[in-house]
């Protein structure tokens, strides 16, 4: 856990680097413009992942429930059978 | 998911349904569909969003400013039209017959939301605000009318389902299928009516 | 659920005639997925043909420039751009994703999971349809005033944007439609994979018990459903800037060209991975056969496909290195790429690990997948320099570049391809192939692929910029050594071309004369193998299959058999 803090802080570190550029020519655009490209860059990013996380989540929990009416079913079924014989 | 363990299906003649599904055919195939669709309207907002932020001013000087108020009202209408979908989806599971009102409740107030919107898109062009007049008219055309574009098909397709139904066709699938991209067409606006209209 | 049940049938909408129908309606307007599978596939290969006839014509550009091209004539500076562009647009977009997904995946999917047709039968012919016009729309555009868009395919704004640039007035919005076209195609495609890979399987089959290729090919669906969005947006607001006016990626009126490349590497980089993993499953499953041995780490290969599904959201901005992007997602974006490396890794060693100890048959099909397991590794080891934005700086836009992704894409979309398809040939057609042409064909294409793209990882680590007509007009990157460099990619280019004739002539001779195939010629164990070969319309007959076991149980200890198919009860 510690180890993990550590990597962590200094991932982050990678966050802070001042003007280096890439591109020579590129004049830097403002700061409003370099958020919104990483706001929609995390946006687009997250999006899919998320969806798709929620629907994993949905779906499993339908399944469970599907699961605990098939057994409600059998149960039954097994109960009926059970008085007839 | 091992779905063996679960009741056993009837035998099947020769391609009977032959596994317990979590979703129907129609619902999941919507499913992946709407995502696609929801990822379309994701590219589209943050195009909007970059250009937004690039402009020195937004909305440009010299463009008309949208009707945020009226559109408010259409809003309320589209989102009226969903609930009463939702409940359409509720009474047919209980008896089908009585999913036909709210049905076509939420038929007619979808179809206000679109007219509506059309009738603002006529204003909006009047006073200047086209495709090429700025990029917040490119943005505003391309965004909403994508959504127009989708709540007619989506219509449509309540209709088609409208018309199953009192012809005692519609399945069950169908019905939740088209409910799923209309409830997606109806979730995105808002989304969409405070980037576009009102941040 | 249970009105679903109690339905009638998956494929409520799929009429079952098996009265006689006419040749245009049994080839041409067919719902039967094995018939869309062969659209997809034939349509897939006589694009290849016209994407490699393009890369010989502006590789004999470069070589001997200004040179009379034979077949071709003189290359001009416009035609050279149009090449490229065009090679590039067909190899990814009308050949890996029509064969790989969607040939493969329509005529695997239904057999390999033991129903008889798609779910969603008439959809998947309208896919095909579709992705036809987009063919023809494509091919259309290289005959309009201006000639073909010569964009690059990355079409990146502003020279894609406006015909004063470009100089294709109408060639760039035709490659536009045909793209977008094509997308739709395969978005109707991948929605049927995943629905009937998911709804509609044998009796018996877990989820586990999917064989690897399918699980691949829906995971490659799903990536390619939630990418594709974000570049339709982009496609219609470049279209829009086209021929309507409007300025989305234009500055002056205060668009911006980076957007582009924002919503276009979105998909474009999922893309790679929605091409790679189709391959990577067929891999799987000529290796296991071929090897005689149980898929090492069935459940780590699945989760890691998942995974990498995963990552590759996360990696897409390491397009834009140079492009003036912030430099702190350029950081993160280095992080996320040099991690997914370590799933694709992972899967490459799950495969070795099935093959140490297998007794292998080194047959065709296996040496096609023996090799795409090579060649892909050069790909993603030279990936890894390109991923880390400090290198990248140097090698971006170089050949070096150009040889890497080609390292990735010729594994993936001509030898996975060939492996699926020698493979699965005696299934498809009913005959065997021939074997020495065979592996003719394969030394003759594995030997001068390494031969073209070797000496272009040495030319752009010199300096070789991509996106030069005539190197003549560069006395630095026009030296000896370097033109014979350039010589000897494109001379290995003409004879691998050559060996393609064999393959042609392979299928031919197989097809008239091949001997008649079993339905298990390879003693495999998944279910597409019990059904005659050729499948007949409907695939199983009256009696569907049912599963009791895992795809990959060759030399089961239990067994005297060294496999056990997925059918039978013990």
């Amino acid at each position: 856990m510690t180890r993990l803090l550590l990597a962590l802080v200094t991932l982050s570190a990678l966050l802070v680097p001042g003007g280096a550029e890439a591109c020579a020519v590129c004049g830097p655009g403002t700061e409003e413009s370099r958020i919104a490209f990483i706001v929609t860059t995390g946006l687009m990013t997250a999006m899919p992942l998320l969806i798709f996380a929620g629907v994993a989540w949905w779906l499993r929990r339908r399944f469970v429930e599907m699961q605990h009416e098939a057994e409600r079913h059998q149960s039954e079924a097994a109960a009926r059978h059970s008085q007839t014989s | 998911m091992r779905q063996r363990t679960l009741r056993p299906a009837p035998a099947p003649a020769s391609v009977a349904q032959r596994r317990q599904q979590l979703l129907p055919n129609g619902v999941l195939g919507m499913l992946i569909f709407v995502i696609t669709e929801a990822m379309l309207f994701a590219g589209m907002i943050s195009g909007f969003l970059i250009v937004k932020a690039n402009a020195p001013e937004w909305p440009p000087l010299g463009q008309p400013r949208l009707p945020a108020g009226e559109t408010a009202f259409n809003t309320a209408a589209l989102l009226a039209s969903g609930a009463s979908l939702f409940f359409a989806n509720r009474a047919y599971k209980v008896w089908p017959n009585r999913a036909r009102l709210p049905l076509l409740a939420a038929l007619a107030l979808g179809a206000v939301f679109v007219v509506f919107q059309g009738i603002e898109w006529v204003a909006l062009i009047r006073e200047g605000l086209t495709l090429t007049s700025s990029t917040h008219g490119a943005f505003f055309y391309l965004i909403v009318g994508t959504h127009a574009l989708h709540a007619v098909a989506a219509l449509v397709a309540l209709g088609w389902s409208a018309w199953l139904l009192s012809q005692r066709r519609l399945r069950p699938g169908t019905l939740q299928a088209v409910s799923l991209f209309w409830y997606f067409v109806v979730g995105v606006w808002p989304i969409l009516y405070f980037q576009v209209y009102l941040a | 659920m249970a009105e679903t049940i109690a339905t009638p049938g998956a494929h409520d909408d799929h009429g079952h005639e098996h009265h006689d129908e006419g040749w245009v309606k049994k080839y041409l307007f067919s719902t039967d997925h094995k018939i869309i599978a062969m659209q997809y596939m034939f349509t897939g290969m006589a694009m290849a043909v016209i994407g490699g006839f393009f890369a010989y014509a502006f590789r004999m550009q470069l070589a001997f420039p200004g040179m009379e091209v034979p077949l071709w004539g003189v290359v001009t500076s416009a035609e050279y751009n149009s090449l490229v562009t065009n090679h590039g647009t067909i190899m990814i977009f009308w050949v890996a994703m029509p064969v790989l997904i969607a040939a493969f995946g329509n005529y695997l999917i239904p057999l390999m999971c033991g129903v008889d047709d798609m779910v969603f039968p008439r959809l998947n012919r309208l896919s095909y349809q579709i992705f036809f016009v987009s063919a023809v729309v494509l091919i259309w555009s290289f005959f309009v005033e201006g000639g073909g868009f010569g964009g690059a395919w990355t079409a990146y704004p502003p020279l894609s944007a406006k015909a004063e640039y470009s100089l294709t007035p109408s060639g760039a919005s035709l490659w536009l439609i045909a793209v977008a076209l094509e997308f739709v195609a395969f978005l109707m495609g991948g929605i049927n994979f995943v629905t009937t890979a998911m709804n509609s399987r044998a009796k018996g089959m877990g989820i586990y018990d999917i064989p690897m290729v399918v699980w691949m090919i829906v995971i490659a669906s799903i990536l390619f459903m939630a990418s594709v969005g974000p570049l339709i947006a982009g496609a219609v607001m470049l279209f829009f800037d086209q021929q309507l006016g409007t300025a989305f990626f234009d500055p002056a009126q205060g668009g911006d060209p980076i957007l582009w490349q924002h919503l276009f590497w979105f998909f474009g980089h999922p893309e790679v991975y929605v091409v790679l993993l189709p391959a990577m499953g067929i891999v799987a499953d000529v290796i296991c056969v071929m090897g005689r041995k149980k898929l090492f780490a069935y459940r780590t290969v699945l989760f890691t496909a998942i995974g990498t599904g995963v990552l590759s959201f996360t990696v897409w901005a390491h397009h834009q290195f140079i492009a003036g992007i912030d430099p702190r997602m350029a950081h993160v974006f280095t992080i996320t790429t040099l991690l997914i490396s370590i799933p694709i890794a992972e899967m490459c060693f799950c495969y070795i690990a099935t093959l140490y100890g297998g007794s292998l048959t080194l047959n065709t099909p296996m040496l096609w997948a023996l090799s795409f397991i090579a060649t892909f590794l050069i790909g993603g080891v030279t990936g890894i320099f390109l991923g880390a934005s400090g290198a990248d700086i140097y090698f971006h836009d170089t050949y070096f570049v150009l040889a890497h992704f080609h390292y990735t894409f010729f594994p993936i979309a001509i030898i996975g391809t060939f492996a699926g398809f020698t493979f699965w040939f005696p299934k498809m057609f009913g005959r065997m192939m021939n074997e020495t042409l065979g592996k003719i064909h394969f030394w003759g294409t594995i030997i001068p692929f390494n031969l073209i793209f070797l000496p272009l990882f040495v030319l752009g680590a010199a300096g070789q910029h991509r996106r030069i007509y005539n190197y003549d007009n560069f006395p630095e990157l026009a030296l000896p050594w370097m033109q014979d460099l350039r010589i000897l990619a494109t001379l290995s280019l003409i004879v691998m071309l050559g060996f393609q004739l064999v393959f042609f002539y392979n299928c031919y001779v197989s097809l008239r004369r091949g001997k008649k195939a079993p339905a298990n010629p390879w003693n495999a164990n998944t279910l597409e193998w019990l059904a005659p070969s050729p499948p007949p319309h409907g695939n199983f007959g009256d009696k569907l299959p049912e599963v009791y076991r895992g795809p990959y149980e060759y030399n089961h200890p239990d067994r005297s058999e060294d496999f056990w198919p997925q059918h039978v009860p013990n």
